[in-house]
């Protein structure tokens, strides 16, 4: 088949989105396309398993462990699997440095790429219009509505994925949280600190 | 024609929303999204289709929808496209048949698909004779799909026409652009180009020397004489 190229997809759907879910899911499940318990082992995995936790680790070892840290940058993909965070939505992972020369941060402006099994399911400004029209125009703005305070010299990169390369953004280290434990470490490696929208910052 | 969902760079005053302070803001909202892996593990159809489905809801639908509802429009639109649902089931949420059996995915079987992912890489081909990390090159303009009018592509409007430099290689990936379409995989290399911000913006540019970097197949660029 062929797609019409000069149509627009229909409407299919009623208006109330919440009452459409519950009764599509109720007529997946009774024509038998969909097996209910993995419905929620798919809920389970995204809301207990993978999140920025993953991501953290990933940091925080790269920090203490400079084999690691090496193994992160020339195979990122491989790397990560070492550590079991390989998967769906991440298949083919970049990791960039920020330094004192260069600051990361992450965007997808078509859709919402995002590296799913090491930071989860992006949150809502991610998914954003507003973050997606203004994150590649005017990162410098947008870093600062994120309270993000560049230094003098560095040069901002933003990486907009579009899809088959996911991005996480390797911060610098605090200076304050050297000498800690990879574990002590962590906690201290924000979500947004990995997407470039943040910086890591000493857990309360 | 730019599309509804190719917004990069657009003039944008808008702050960014309140940070959501759970995985999932609504119950409906883990619904849709299960629902989606669940059906779309089914096989019939691949990752670029929809994407594909969902940037081609109507532009109105996608102005206003929220995340999940554009997920849920996008799946509803697939089942119907491929024949997994009928219309009319869709009016009154009653099966038209009896239940199929042993057609849904397990628990297992998903949990091991996540893990897994479905990786677009591919092996080489000699199609393509893929460019040197450091070639100058000049992005395809206007942004459109080469194989169908109006069709899918991962070229974005801001980023069509300008020129850049290949700074990444990535081997050679499946094409979106057909791949949406049901018109195969047809494996390019895939680059990451990277661009000043003064070269896209002018002299809009917050800091002429920041730089934004797009991944783009080679067929989205022509390589331009080293100066």
């Amino acid at each position: 088949m062929t797609d019409n190229d000069t149509h627009h997809h229909h409407r299919h759907l009623p208006p109330d989105p919440e009452y459409t879910a519950e009764k599509l899911q109720e007529l997946l499940i009774q024509k038998g396309l969909v097996d209910e318990k993995a419905l929620d082992e798919i809920v389970n995995i995204y809301e207990h398993k993978i999140g920025p936790q993953n991501g953290s680790r990933v940091v925080a070892k790269s920090w203490v462990n400079e084999e690691f840290k090496k193994l992160l940058f020339d195979n990122p993909t491989e790397a990560i699997k070492s550590l079991g965070f390989h998967g769906r939505q991440g298949e083919h992972i970049i990791a960039v440095e920020n330094t004192n020369e260069t600051h990361n941060m992450v965007v997808c402006t078509l859709c919402s790429c995002y590296p799913w099994p090491l930071l989860g399911i992006p949150p809502n400004w991610y998914k954003s219009d507003s973050y997606r029209k203004r994150a590649v125009r005017e990162p410098r703005k947008v870093l600062q509505e994120f309270g993000v305070e560049l230094q003098g010299t560095q040069k901002v990169k933003v990486w907009d994925s579009t899809a088959e390369i996911r991005y996480l953004v390797v911060p610098m280290q605090p200076e304050e949280s050297k000498g800690l434990s990879e574990d002590e470490l962590v906690p201290w490696v924000t979500r947004n600190s990995m997407i470039g929208t943040g910086l890591p910052t000493e857990p309360k | 024609m730019i599309k509804i969902h190719d917004m990069g760079g657009l003039p944008c005053v808008e702050a960014l929303p309140v940070e959501n302070k759970t995985v999932f803001e609504k119950e409906w909202h883990k619904i849709v999204l299960s629902l989606t892996l669940a059906v779309g593990a089914l096989g019939k159809w691949n990752i670029d289709r929809s994407r594909y489905f969902r940037e081609s809801l109507p532009p109105d639908d996608y102005k206003r929808f929220t995340y999940y509802e554009k997920w849920m429009a996008g799946l509803v639109n697939l089942m119907v496209d491929s024949g997994l649902v009928d219309q009319s089931e869709l009016r009154d949420f009653k099966a038209a048949n009896k239940p199929m059996r042993g057609v849904s995915v397990s628990p297992e079987a998903l949990k091991s698909m996540i893990a897994k992912g479905d990786s677009s890489l591919c092996s080489s081909n000699t199609s393509f004779q893929p460019h040197e990390i450091g070639t100058p090159v000049k992005t395809k303009s206007p942004p459109d799909n080469d194989y169908l009018e109006n069709g899918h592509t991962r070229l974005p409007a801001y980023s069509s026409g300008y020129q850049g430099q290949i700074v990444l290689f990535h081997g050679f990936h499946r094409l979106p652009d057909t791949n949406a379409h049901l018109l195969g995989p047809k494996p390019e290399p895939l680059y990451t180009v990277s661009f000043t911000a003064k070269s896209l913006w002018g002299n809009e540019a917050e800091n002429p020397d920041d730089e934004i970097h797009l991944d783009l197949w080679h067929s989205y660029l022509e390589p331009l004489q080293s100066v």
